[in-house]
């Protein structure tokens, strides 16, 4: 919800910042081409805005053309390559590219994937890549990491349940790993994943019927209602009282300080030394508010953006491109803020700094609207795992 | 209307209710306030039946299945009205009833005796008695209101020579560590004082003005949370318990970070006594226990009870008391009345919970969260004014998602913690503002620190939808009406007023400076406030520059400034204040900060 509050301002604010004579020049009714290529114009002024590294506006045309023509004509990308050099202003740039998508397409029908927007032969020109998706994903996307997910608890290969989570509405309704699904609503399952899993999704609270089956047994009715399937965030690794030590690992999402509190609340005694290996899958929000409930200000690593180098300790607030650099602690403050909670003493230690060879970027999507439909645009997450080994150690 | 809710499994009628009845006609009934014995085998109950001393033994109650009214006797007569707390000696031989409006403290012997009055030179809060008062001991009332606490050596029977020693601070609850430390919590902000009193005694007798401030400056702690509701000892006297609440001002105020628990946590916290003498970062030595839970908040944990390894916290904003094992890092919950606030042991197994907002006593067993025994003395409270359910609602959790926070969680007492947090009350996320007091409200629109909120009611009705998120649909139970919320909220708000000042005197010299730098924006006759904004040399995260000046009334009170609280003293401010359009000398600055004072 809070992103698609701050998205609205930020691509309203975008659009008013287009000139209007340039989007009221055409009269005519707007065509499927000028619609698309309205929306990349958009999707281009993000990225000359947002990202960190952002490549030149000229860049990201030329991977267009690139893409509408056949990448096998060397001589005419050359000629095109060319020509968009020369050209500065950012209209005529579009008008080339609209020009070039009618004289490939000139009946105004899009070619596959295009219309799907799929961005990945933007990858070339933005580092970090770019990456659509439908606010049906982006949905799921935010209910991960928020801990929220709303589904029935499955994980399914085909038609066979692999997974079924303890505490989810499937597990409640009696399906066990290895069942089959065999109809969905009194309509046989279909053939592809993407179906099967929209027709599982659904609002909370909503209620639906399957049919699924046990190896040759009868297949059984069961009604199932959505609901927020809570994950585990924060994972006992392992634990070795005879050494006293216990690693845990943690995918930062809302969930975790309280789930880490929790954990470590419930360790036996004997332990006297705590990993926490940390992955990070790009949610800057969730990732300040881990940092602030272990370390008594906030501080956990640096922000790199175009502004410079900042501390992670308020939110970033609508920085969007960003390499983070992981992580210089403090020991004094993390250990004090853990101290409020974990069951007696403790020291640690943190690494100075850690920072990783690759950078990585990341971005929270923005929702561009493309007539009817809608999509997020957003440069690719946290590719990279980052593993941040706390070392904790316990006093007794 | 079943506001006493189904939950209630014995009720008890007094055996003089049809007299109480009539005579609550004319003055409503007061809520009933108890006391135990040094063993706790004895509770007192004040407040219940005007000029009536009720009492309830233990071995009484510990086979009864109900309270019956032969349980419950009178014990004594008493001349006390308007009862805001009571204690009982340690001998058992003497009740001492704090009263407001007169402020006075009344020695009430046990069974019987004249009562002995004091009158108070503060407006009272709460009383509390040293643990060696039967001989000489201290007897020491905190006044949040005039930020001082009135503290008393007892001479001889009859005589109290009591003496002010200001804070900077409101102190409310407290509780006497030993038979010398006293250990006072400020209800609104985040900061504890400890402190031992004989010195601070002889400091105050030989010379009432001076020579105190740097004791009291040294025994004040700066705590990590705020709205410290509860403060209680072990029976060891080894730790002190606070109940309280954590403001994230990097959280916002979304459904995710309100349902893990990221915005506000609703805590108890354990120091070691012997901590809190040295001074140091409390940090360090607390230990804090989380009583709320996904989907479950523990809303405005209050009043707390330490019986060994369990726990007895009144949640005020959920109306029910949380029965917490620090062993098993659990809790259980218990629906009593309305806004449950203070919890007394009772026995060596139980405790007896009043109500802020409620004629009842609850009696919980705490190994057993399925024996309550529960009395209603007289009447049932039936919130019939627009008022009376405008404060029912402010002080429940029941108005926002899952429990976790009440209007008091943030406006505590209707003052501020002058924390910031990040409500998107003025359009975005990741503008953290400082909270606003709610003195004098109602007169000082526009609201919000935009001033873009024309009515009081477009800031209610944004902050009950965007920051507490308050379904359509209440529960019966919570007694709160969802029709007439917003208009039931302002109502009681328009009861919030800046309490005066102690200031008898105010500088004309301070006056005239305020006048001639300060009126312009901060208009006297408008509440210390204007209805437009201004730009004064700040900004926010996005860049605005016109802020509506907040009020000045009870400026005294707050402990930080501006909308994003960036200086914590108003030497800070008028050395600061970007807009002002002099530097004040040392002398000026003096001059204004007494004005300010008496606002």
């Amino acid at each position: 919800m809070r992103f698609v509050a701050s998205c609205r301002l930020l691509i309203s604010l975008l659009i008013v910042s287009l000139p209007v004579s340039w989007l009221s020049a055409d009269d005519t009714p707007r065509s499927k081409v000028d619609e698309y290529v309205d929306t990349l114009v958009e999707i281009f002024d993000v990225i000359l805005d947002q990202h960190i590294e952002p490549p030149t506006r000229q860049e990201m045309v030329l991977c267009f053309l690139r893409r509408i023509h056949n990448e096998q004509k060397p001589q005419k990308l050359a000629e095109l390559s060319r020509r968009v050099s020369e050209i500065s202003d950012k209209h005529a740039l579009y008008e080339l590219m609209r020009s070039e998508l009618k004289s490939v397409y000139p009946d105004a029908s899009l070619p596959k994937g295009l219309e799907d927007f799929n961005l990945s032969w933007l990858d070339r020109a933005v580092p970090g890549g770019v990456r659509v998706s439908t606010p049906k994903q982006s949905n799921v996307q935010q209910q991960l990491a928020a801990n929220r997910y709303v589904g029935i608890g499955v994980q399914l290969q085909n038609r066979t349940f692999k997974k079924i989570m303890e505490n989810g509405p499937a597990a409640a309704g009696g399906i066990l790993e290895g069942d089959e699904l065999v109809e969905i609503d009194g309509q046989p399952t279909p053939k592809a994943m993407e179906e099967i899993v929209d027709r599982l999704r659904g609002p909370e609270g909503s209620a639906f019927r399957v049919k699924v089956q046990t190896g040759d047994a009868a297949p059984r009715e069961i009604e199932l209602t959505r609901s927020v399937v809570v994950m585990k965030s924060v994972t006992l690794v392992s634990s070795d009282e005879e050494l006293g030590k216990a690693h845990i690992a943690i995918d930062i999402k809302a969930s975790t300080p309280m789930e880490l509190e929790k954990l470590v609340a419930q360790l036996p005694e004997k332990i006297r030394h705590l990993t926490l290996v940390v992955q990070f899958d790009g949610n800057f929000h969730y990732f300040v508010l881990f940092a602030d409930a272990i370390s008594e200000k906030g501080t956990l690593g640096k922000l790199v953006t175009r502004q410079g180098e900042q501390e992670i300790k308020t939110n970033p607030g609508t920085v969007l491109g960003g390499r983070v650099v992981i992580v210089t602690g403090d020991e004094d403050n993390v250990q004090n803020r853990l101290l409020s909670f974990l069951p007696t003493q403790v020291r640690i230690k943190v690494p100075r700094e850690v920072s990783y060879p690759q950078p990585v970027y990341l971005s929270e999507p923005f929702r561009i609207r493309n007539g009817e439909s809608e999509v997020f645009v957003g440069t690719r997450r946290f590719e990279p795992v980052i593993n941040y080994p706390i070392s904790v150690g316990i006093r007794r | 209307m079943n506001r006493c809710g189904l939950s209630c499994t014995w009720l008890l009628s007094v055996c003089v209710c049809a007299q109480l009845v009539c005579s609550q006609e004319s003055s409503p009934i007061q809520r009933p306030l108890v006391t135990s014995t040094a063993d706790h085998s004895i509770v007192y109950v004040v407040g219940a039946r005007p000029g009536k001393v009720l009492q309830l033994k233990y071995e009484d109650v510990q086979q009864a299945k109900d309270i019956t009214e032969e349980l419950i006797s009178a014990a004594a007569d008493t001349i006390a009205t308007n009862i805001i707390d009571v204690q009982v000696d340690a001998q058992g031989s003497n009740l001492w009833l704090l009263c407001d409006s007169p402020a006075r403290l009344i020695r009430q012997p046990l069974p019987s005796g004249e009562a002995v009055v004091h009158e108070l030179p503060i407006r009272p809060a709460r009383l509390a008695l040293s643990p060696g008062i039967d001989g000489n001991g201290f007897i020491s009332v905190t006044s949040p209101l005039d930020r001082c606490f009135w503290i008393a050596e007892r001479t001889s029977e009859e005589k109290l020579s009591g003496h002010v020693a200001q804070l900077d601070m409101q102190p409310q609850e407290m509780v006497w560590a030993d038979k010398d430390q006293l250990v006072m919590a400020d209800a609104t902000n985040g900061s504890i004082v400890a402190c031992y009193t004989d010195q601070l005694y002889r400091a105050l007798a030989k010379d009432p003005h001076k020579g105190h401030e740097s004791i009291l400056k040294s025994a004040k702690l700066t705590f990590n949370g705020h709205h410290l509701a509860g403060l209680a000892l072990d029976a060891e006297r080894k730790e002190v318990v606070i109940t309280h609440q954590l403001l994230n001002p990097l959280a916002r105020t979304d459904t995710d970070d309100i349902r893990w628990g990221q915005l506000i946590k609703n805590s108890l916290s354990t120091i070691p006594i012997q901590r809190l003498s040295t001074g140091q970062l409390l940090l360090e030595v607390t230990r804090t226990y989380q009583l709320g839970d996904f989907g479950r908040g523990a809303g405005d944990p209050a009043g707390v009870a330490v019986l060994g390894e369990r726990l007895a916290v009144a949640l005020s904003g959920t109306n029910q008391v949380a029965l917490y094992s620090r062993s098993k890092h659990s809790a259980s919950f218990v629906a009593v009345g309305h806004v449950p606030d203070r919890i007394t042991q009772f026995g060596t197994d139980r405790v007896i919970v009043t109500h802020r907002l409620d004629n009842r006593l609850a009696i919980l067993k705490l190994e057993d969260s399925s024996l309550k025994l529960e009395a209603l003395l007289g009447q049932a409270p039936t919130f019939a004014t627009a008022e009376a359910r405008g404060e029912l609602a402010f002080f429940s959790a029941h108005l926002s998602r899952d429990g976790w926070m009440s209007c008091q969680s943030c406006h505590v007492n209707g003052r501020s913690p002058d924390l910031v947090v990040d409500t998107a009350s003025d359009g975005y996320f990741d503008t953290p503002k400082k909270i606003p007091s709610l003195e004098n409200v109602v007169h000082t629109g526009p609201w919000s620190w935009l001033g873009d909120k024309l009515t009081l009611a477009d800031q209610v009705n944004k902050t009950l939808a965007d920051t507490m998120h308050t379904s359509d649909k209440l529960p019966e139970s919570s007694g709160i009406q969802r029709e007439t919320l917003v208009d039931d909220l302002i109502a009681y708000m328009s009861t919030l007023k800046s309490a005066e000042s102690s200031v008898s005197q105010v500088s004309s010299a301070g006056r005239a400076l305020f006048d001639e730098h300060c009126a312009n924006c901060h208009k006297p006759d408008q509440h210390y406030t204007s209805d437009k904004s201004y730009d004064v040399g700040l900004r926010d995260e996005r860049s605005r520059e016109q802020f509506n000046p907040p009020s000045l009334n009870g400026v005294r009170y707050r402990s930080h400034f501006m909308h994003d609280a960036r200086w914590s003293t108003l030497d800070e401010v008028l050395s600061a204040h970007p807009s002002a359009d002099k530097k004040f000398t040392d002398e000026q600055k003096v001059l204004l900060k007494s004005y300010l004072n008496s606002l």
